[in-house]
């Protein structure tokens, strides 16, 4: 369970890696990693996940509406298909890129 | 050497015995044909050479002869009949029945001589008719390994996966076994994984250095692991598996769903190429690592280069196979040429440098060779794989409850436990994923709402969220003495389903107070939403204090 984040501050890029089940024990440590950085892009990296509860989609959420970017501006990127599939009932499409 | 003399003539046994004193370690004598036959099937040391005499009572020489011949085909003994007979006819019947013939009176030297010679290629025949047995066992012996080795490499790539569009490849081995390796793996989270490699040597000593590589590889793979730590997981299943002097030059290659990006990892193998779609030499991928297999963990350098690919663009791997093969003044076929005959050919790749190469070296291969080709955007349709190892699921009907006190409440993280127990019914993939999904929302809603009595409308307050959850440790910290949970675990593996029920000490749920649709932006009820969508039923009852959800293992296979 964690979250290591990626800052390249050329590039204006943050990546967020996320470790282990993705839920609100994270909520501090997750909203620290793209906190005052409204004009960053984010690439969140689910590769090591294991699943992700209502929490956890709650804080993506959060995040979207803290950085007030464009919907689909935000990527979630290597989700295995068991978390692809929560966030695709959630209907998270609409607000994230999901590939 | 062993002698055998058989003659009716007690006088003629002696003589012979004498003369032949000095040569033989041992003498047998028999008095007719019948009992040397009946000798030689008793005795466990056959005789070197035989002398027998032809006239003689109850079987004569030659009868006996005939006999000895067909009953002891497999081995060489010489037969020398001692004879009184002159004729030409006798002679050609000597030398039919037997291997030579001494005319009696039979001279000492004579004697000697003609049992020395027989001996010396009694001998050589018994060798080599002893090392001709030894050699057609010894190859029965390597073509049972080779069949029993080459459908383990068989099961070993298996697992690769076929077609892909956009991703050819052919790798022809020297012998029947290949130290090259192209392994394609499909990736979970869609998109595929490749590693071309060529372990050092060739034939089977290299094939055999090929197999932890390609189990590492799938391992991970199956797994969707990042392809750096694919890279140091397959070094690491070489560090000390190969003898010093061995290692495998590799190049590991990831690309992700949308089919252009991709990473590379490159050690040890001849430069790789980009061609834009026109078929041109854009670019060189050079190697920046040392082989595989050759660096210690803490050694061990995995970082990785990045690049999105055009549509139309390729990339060309290969190995050394290639480049350096010869013709027949020892003239190796290099990268020139390489060059040459990649650069603007608009034909596909692999059959144009198959031509070029096998144009220059008309003589048969002296080294695996093997040649990999991505055109992009490689498409996989194909992103779900089976797991390598399915995961165990139960054959018992499993009752039990878990019971969630105060204590625990307060000191667990629940949903490991919770997880580490359901473990216990099915060992992982995507089902136990979705089960924990589902089982840390009903936890999340009978703790924070039933015990903690908190109301998610907080979380739409800005900073809301951390709000709640600073809210959810406090009153957690000050739980009632008599507060827990209980989840009650049923478990039917003939229907493949679990039965799970969840009581609360405290509060009750309205479905009232989640009523939400798939549109709600929320921050909040999506987790009733999520339950529901994931479980084959849900109900409320002991007015709202348990819920009882009953999920399908495999029902989810569709993702």
């Amino acid at each position: 369970m964690s979250i290591t984040s990626d800052v390249d501050n050329t590039g204006k890029k943050v990546t967020i890696n996320v470790e282990g089940p993705f839920g609100f024990n994270l909520v501090q440590e997750f909203r620290e990693s793209y906190q005052d950085k409204q004009d960053f892009q984010f690439v969140i990296d689910f590769r090591k996940a294991d699943y992700i509860d209502s929490a956890g989609l709650g804080m993506l959420l959060n995040m979207h509406k803290y950085l007030n970017q464009n919907d689909g501006q935000i990527s979630i990127t290597n989700c295995m298909p068991q978390i692809k599939k929560i966030l695709l009932i959630s209907r998270f499409d609409k607000k994230f890129t999901i590939s | 050497m062993r002698v055998l003399i058989v003659d009716d003539q007690k006088i003629n046994q002696e003589i012979f015995s004498d003369m032949l004193r000095s040569l033989a370690d041992t003498i047998h004598v028999c008095d007719d044909g019948q009992q040397a036959v009946d000798y030689l099937e008793e005795t466990e040391n056959l005789p070197d050479i035989i002398l027998m005499d032809v006239m003689m009572p109850v079987k004569d020489g030659f009868e006996a002869a005939k006999e000895i011949r067909s009953k002891f085909s497999q081995r060489h003994m010489p037969i020398l009949f001692l004879t009184v007979l002159d004729d030409r006819d006798s002679f050609g019947r000597c030398l039919l029945y037997g291997d030579d013939f001494i005319l009696k009176p039979v001279g000492r030297s004579t004697l000697i001589a003609k049992v020395q010679a027989h001996y010396r290629t009694a001998k050589i025949h018994n060798e080599v008719a002893r090392q001709r047995d030894e050699l057609s066992t010894f190859r029965e012996q390597v073509k049972y390994d080779y069949a029993i080795a080459e459908s383990i490499f068989a099961n070993l790539m298996e697992n690769t996966s076929k077609s892909i569009p956009g991703i050819d490849f052919i790798t022809t081995p020297s012998t029947v076994f290949n130290g090259d390796l192209i392994v394609v793996a499909n990736r979970p989270q869609g998109g595929a994984y490749v590693m071309i490699a060529d372990a050092t040597g060739h034939g089977l000593p290299a094939a055999i250095s090929t197999i932890p590589a390609s189990r590492a590889f799938f391992t991970m793979a199956a797994k969707g692991m990042a392809l750096g730590e694919i890279a140091i997981e397959v070094n690491r299943s070489l560090v000390g598996f190969l003898p010093v002097g061995m290692m495998m030059a590799a190049s590991l290659i990831e690309i992700s769903a949308n089919g252009l990006d991709v990473s590379w990892w490159g050690g040890g193998l001849p430069d790789g190429f980009l061609l834009d779609s026109e078929g041109n030499i854009v670019n060189a991928l050079t190697s920046t690592h040392m082989p595989l297999g050759v660096l210690s963990a803490k050694e061990f350098e995995a970082d990785l280069v990045h690049f999105r690919l055009e549509a139309g663009q390729q990339l060309v791997f290969y190995t050394d196979g290639l480049t350096e093969a010869a013709d027949k003044h020892g003239e190796q076929f290099g990268e020139q040429r390489l060059k040459a005959a990649l650069d603007g050919t608009k034909t596909p790749v692999i059959p144009t440098l198959l031509e070029a190469v096998n144009g220059f070296t008309p003589e048969t291969k002296q080294d695996d060779l093997s040649i990999l080709s991505l055109t992009f955007p490689v498409c996989n349709q194909d992103a779900v794989t089976e797991p390598l190892d399915p995961a165990f699921i139960s054959g018992l009907a499993i009752k039990s409850q878990l019971y969630f006190d105060k204590d625990a409440l307060q000191s667990l993280v629940v949903m490991a436990e919770v997880r580490q127990f359901l473990s216990g019914i099915l060992s992982g993939g995507s089902d136990l994923d979705l089960l924990c999904s589902v089982l840390s929302e009903l936890f999340a809603n009978a703790t924070e709402h039933g015990l903690l009595g908190l109301d998610s409308k907080i979380k739409d307050d800005e900073d809301g969220f951390l709000v709640y959850y600073q809210l959810r440790e406090e009153r957690l910290a000050q739980l009632s003495d008599d507060a827990y949970l209980a989840l009650d675990v049923k478990y039917l593996p003939n229907k493949c389903q679990l039965v799970m029920s969840l009581k609360q000490s405290a509060g009750g749920f309205r479905s009232d107070d989640f009523e939400v649709t798939k549109e709600s932006e929320d921050a909040h009820g999506r987790g009733i939403l999520l339950v529901s969508e994931l479980c084959d039923s849900v109900r409320y009852s002991e007015e709202g204090t348990r819920v009882t959800v009953v999920y399908q293992i495999g029902g989810q296979t569709q993702i």
